[in-house]
């Protein structure tokens, strides 16, 4: 899209580009956890995968997944703070 | 987008991207410490694995910020030693 079709759109139709944009963004996030969480919990829970999925390998990787997206948070949380007290330092 | 009213549209990418890379860092970070620190996985983050993943992101910052500061202080060296501008 270039600046002339930007500059001609009206106030709804930036609001509408607006939320597209917001919408793309956190199905990019989804896939980016998807494709993390698949691999790091395939490797913790699948050492040799046998001819069909059991029920222990599934509560493993229902389990990795829910402690994955736990240590993202605590990551993220810690990763924030740490942003704060650097930025008040200087 | 130089015209008054994309001011707004403008800030919204730009605060969008900020955002954006600010959860690319986490995405990465996130898998680094969960190499280091995660054993099998059970019914809650314990304690241990708790502090392991804070120090982690802790530790790889202060290195990050360690390399930095060495590496700037280098490339002044070399900058004032024209005649020995060797990477060594």
């Amino acid at each position: 899209m270039d600046a002339e079709t930007l500059g001609k759109m009206s106030s709804s139709q930036k609001d509408e580009l607006m939320r597209t944009v917001q919408a793309q963004v956190a199905l990019a996030n989804m896939q980016e956890l998807l494709s993390k969480v698949t691999d790091k919990c395939f490797k913790k829970c699948i050492s040799s995968p046998g001819t069909s999925l059991g029920s222990s390998d599934q509560k493993c990787i229902a389990m990795c997944m829910d402690r994955y997206m736990d240590s993202f948070n605590l990551v993220s949380k810690a990763y924030s703070e740490r942003l704060r007290q650097e930025s008040g330092r200087l | 987008m130089n015209r008054g009213g994309d001011a707004a549209l403008q800030q919204f990418i730009a605060a969008e991207t900020e955002k954006q890379k600010f959860q690319n860092i986490i995405h990465e970070l996130n898998e680094k410490c969960w190499d280091t620190c995660m054993d099998k996985p059970s019914n809650k983050l314990d304690s241990r694995t708790e502090s392991c993943l804070k120090n982690c992101v802790s530790r790889f910052l202060d290195a990050n910020i360690l390399i930095t500061e060495r590496l700037e202080k280098k490339a002044t060296e070399m900058l004032n030693n024209h005649d020995s501008m060797s990477l060594e």
